[in-house]
């Protein structure tokens, strides 16, 4: 650090005594100050998250490389292990050696975005506040000139600046790779959780997220083991509660099938339903019907025309993750300003 | 040494007020730290805060400063809230627990004051404290003893240039020789910027010759509020041969702080009215330390607010002409300009002091 010499020009030239008056008084000078010290106080955990998106993203273009070069040599692209596409035929050896190949690291790179939220939540967001509060150091900081409000500005700005660069970082490579590598390929689809929460802007809401989360609980409960094992909860509360909502951010398209139409979705279409329908146009998710038992006419009996599928199309893929991301966004936006009005009522 | 500080800057000699607090109260959780404190601490002292453990002079403390929120009643520093834009600029404190980042080094530590004190921040003062306790610049907090962690946290109080000073114990974990190098320290920036001090601490020996202004909390109220001498002339100690049951009337006609009865003589702390009639008995002025004693001793002793420690503000003060004070009190302060509000006009009552030895009961309260 430069610090020494930051000390050593404190004093210089300067009359015995003099207040430094080159900044603006009164508490209302820059950020810069609070900023350092943020920064000073979990570089650690910073360093580690630009350096995990650095790399990432390096193995990830890596990846992307070789998966083309084998795509191109095999001529598999868009070819999953079971297709209809014709031009997809006898390639299954081939899709089967490219994912034995590649799945586990796309895997990998997926777990990695996955969990990203929480870790930044569990060793970001909640030791941010929470130590402090912890050691009493944040009386060092609230009896100084700047108030408690510059203070969180500080402690919220940096880290979330940081987070939304690295993952955005992170997510970008990601998803280049999962252009080439991704959905009928590899059979790691879209609509799959590791899929979804690792593309576009997805992981960098929920990573963002999972820091308000952190900051808030930390806040609130003063303790940083406490608050980190809270944080690892709700932010797991809230990605399992948005698999369950997920199908329902957009209408669902219902596709039906004729008698004797072959039932299929294409490959990469996300299936969240199917059943029967009747000539009145009734939907029966279940039938009474066995398929050892006269099916057919079991049907016939009870009105069946055809089948139907519930599906979210490739076509929605972009707008869901939007939508997800606007609404986790909102939320971590809306635990920020909670955060604030704690602190200003708490100091002032 | 209190003669040279007193009178140099005009904060000293003006009638602005550094701590006003009325009502003021501190509830956790159930317990009440302090309640229905009420005093005004006039700007350019250098004011003791004592009290037995749990009287609540931390809370006090950390009211003023503004980390705490009060519970009831209200606290003025500087004539402002202390938990504002205004305030916190104005008001330096020393907690406790000494505060401090325990990864950053010394020089690191002084940085931060620096930047969080954009304009008021004086590197060169800071530096001279920490230089004067042969602090490496370069060490880390965390490895630094108790005493140097104390120094370090003095540092940053005083480079604030703040216009009030809360210290915490300042002087409690430091060496003999440090601690008076703090205290010289104290005083001497204290004078040179009309610094008001709040100091609390429990060694009453150390704070003679230190302080000029005396808060005396216990049980969560304040005891005793005033200028050291003002309050020290308001007492007299009295010793002598003691015979029946209790003192004699003469001695208690006056309100008895504490009294101590043993081996056939008394001696007794009390609230001087008027002069206390000749006797038998010694009649002396108490040292700072014997009357701290004695208020801690006695916890249900009568309370004694020195009227330059009334609140200027106070929606309860009293109809002039009835005006409150100490019977028999001199007031030995600076001459308060006649146009303030409720301009408290003199009583020179008690201008006949005891003249004796400032020292000489020392041994026999003991």
């Amino acid at each position: 650090m430069t610090s020494t010499a930051h000390l050593g020009a404190s004093g210089r030239g300067r009359t015995a005594d003099a207040p430094e008056r080159s900044r603006t008084a009164g508490g209302r000078g820059p950020l810069g100050g609070l900023v350092w010290l943020v920064w000073r106080q979990h570089r650690l955990v910073l360093g580690v998250l630009l350096t995990a998106a650095v790399g990432g993203t390096v193995w990830c273009a890596v990846l992307r490389g070789r998966m083309a070069g084998f795509i191109d040599a095999h001529h598999i692209a868009g070819c999953s292990q079971i297709s209809l596409v014709a031009r997809c035929s006898g390639t299954q050896g081939a899709v089967n050696a490219f994912r034995d190949a590649y799945s586990s690291s796309m895997t990998l790179v997926e777990m990695g975005l996955v969990l990203l939220p929480v870790l930044i939540g569990l060793f970001l967001g909640a030791p941010l506040i929470a130590r402090e509060l912890e050691a009493g150091t944040h009386q060092l900081v609230l009896t100084q000139s700047v108030g408690p409000v510059r203070w969180l500005v500080a402690k919220v700005a940096l880290p979330a600046a940081i987070v939304f660069a690295a993952t955005t970082l992170l997510s970008a490579a990601f998803t280049w790779l999962w252009q080439v590598g991704g959905d009928e390929v590899s059979g790691s689809y879209w609509y799959s959780t590791g899929g979804f929460h690792s593309l576009g802007p997805v992981p960098v809401a929920y990573s963002l997220l999972g820091l308000a989360i952190g900051l808030l609980t930390g806040l609130l409960l003063r303790r940083t083991v406490v608050s980190m094992g809270v944080t690892l909860a709700a932010t797991a509360l809230v990605q399992y509660a948005f698999m369950q909502l997920r199908p329902y951010l957009m209408p669902i398209v219902t596709t039906k099938f004729g008698p004797g139409q072959p039932t299929q979705l294409p490959d990469n279409a996300w299936q969240v339903g199917q059943g029967y329908y009747t000539s009145s146009g009734a939907h029966v998710p279940d039938v009474p019907c066995l398929p050892d038992q006269d099916f057919a006419g079991c049907l016939r009996r009870e009105h069946v025309v055809g089948q139907y599928m519930d599906q979210h199309p490739v076509t929605h893929h972009w707008p869901l993750a939007w939508i997800e991301s606007g609404i986790v966004l909102a939320l971590a936006a809306a635990l920020v300003v909670i955060t604030f009005r704690v602190v200003r009522r708490r100091y002032g | 040494m209190r003669p040279t500080v007193r009178g140099e800057v005009d904060g000293r000699a003006s009638g602005r007020t550094a701590i006003e607090a009325i009502g003021l109260g501190k509830r956790y959780r159930r317990r009440w730290a302090l309640r229905d404190c009420t005093f005004r601490l006039p700007a350019g002292r250098i004011c003791a805060l004592v009290g037995p453990n749990g009287a609540g002079k931390s809370t006090l403390l950390s009211l003023a400063s503004g980390l705490a929120r009060p519970s009831e009643g209200s606290v003025r520093v500087c004539g402002t809230a202390p938990a504002t834009a205004a305030g916190r600029p104005v008001i330096a404190h020393l907690a406790q627990d000494r505060p401090l980042y325990p990864a950053l080094t010394v020089a690191e530590t002084l940085r931060l004051g620096r930047a969080l004190n954009p304009g008021r921040w004086s590197g060169r003062c800071a530096e001279r404290i920490v230089r004067d306790g042969r602090i490496p610049l370069d060490a880390r907090v965390a490895a630094l003893s108790g005493g140097q962690r104390t120094r370090l946290a003095l540092a940053l109080a005083f480079a604030k240039r703040p216009e009030l000073l809360l210290l915490d114990e300042p002087l409690a974990d430091l060496d003999p020789l440090a601690r008076h190098r703090i205290a010289a320290l104290l005083l001497a920036e204290a004078a040179a910027h009309g610094t008001t001090v709040v100091l609390s601490s429990d060694l009453l020996a150390e704070l003679d010759g230190v302080c000029d202004y005396l808060l005396v909390l216990g049980g969560g109220r304040v005891r005793l509020a005033g200028e050291v001498d003002d309050v020290i002339g308001a007492h007299a100690l009295v010793m002598g041969p003691h015979r029946g049951a209790g003192l004699p009337p003469q001695v208690a006609a006056h309100p008895v702080v504490e009294a101590q009865l043993s081996g056939g003589r008394f001696t007794a702390v009390v609230q001087r009215n008027g002069t206390v009639a000749a006797g038998l008995w010694e009649t002396a002025e108490p040292s700072l330390e014997e009357l701290l004693l004695a208020y801690l001793r006695a916890p249900d002793a009568p309370e004694l607010i020195a009227p330059s420690a009334e609140p200027v503000s106070a929606p309860l003060r009293r109809r002039p002409g009835n005006k409150p004070g100490i019977p028999g009190m001199p007031r030995n302060g600076p001459p308060r300009p006649a146009a303030l509000p409720g301009g408290r006009a003199e009583v020179p009552r008690g201008a006949a002091r005891t003249r004796h030895d400032h020292h000489s009961g020392k041994g026999a309260a003991a």
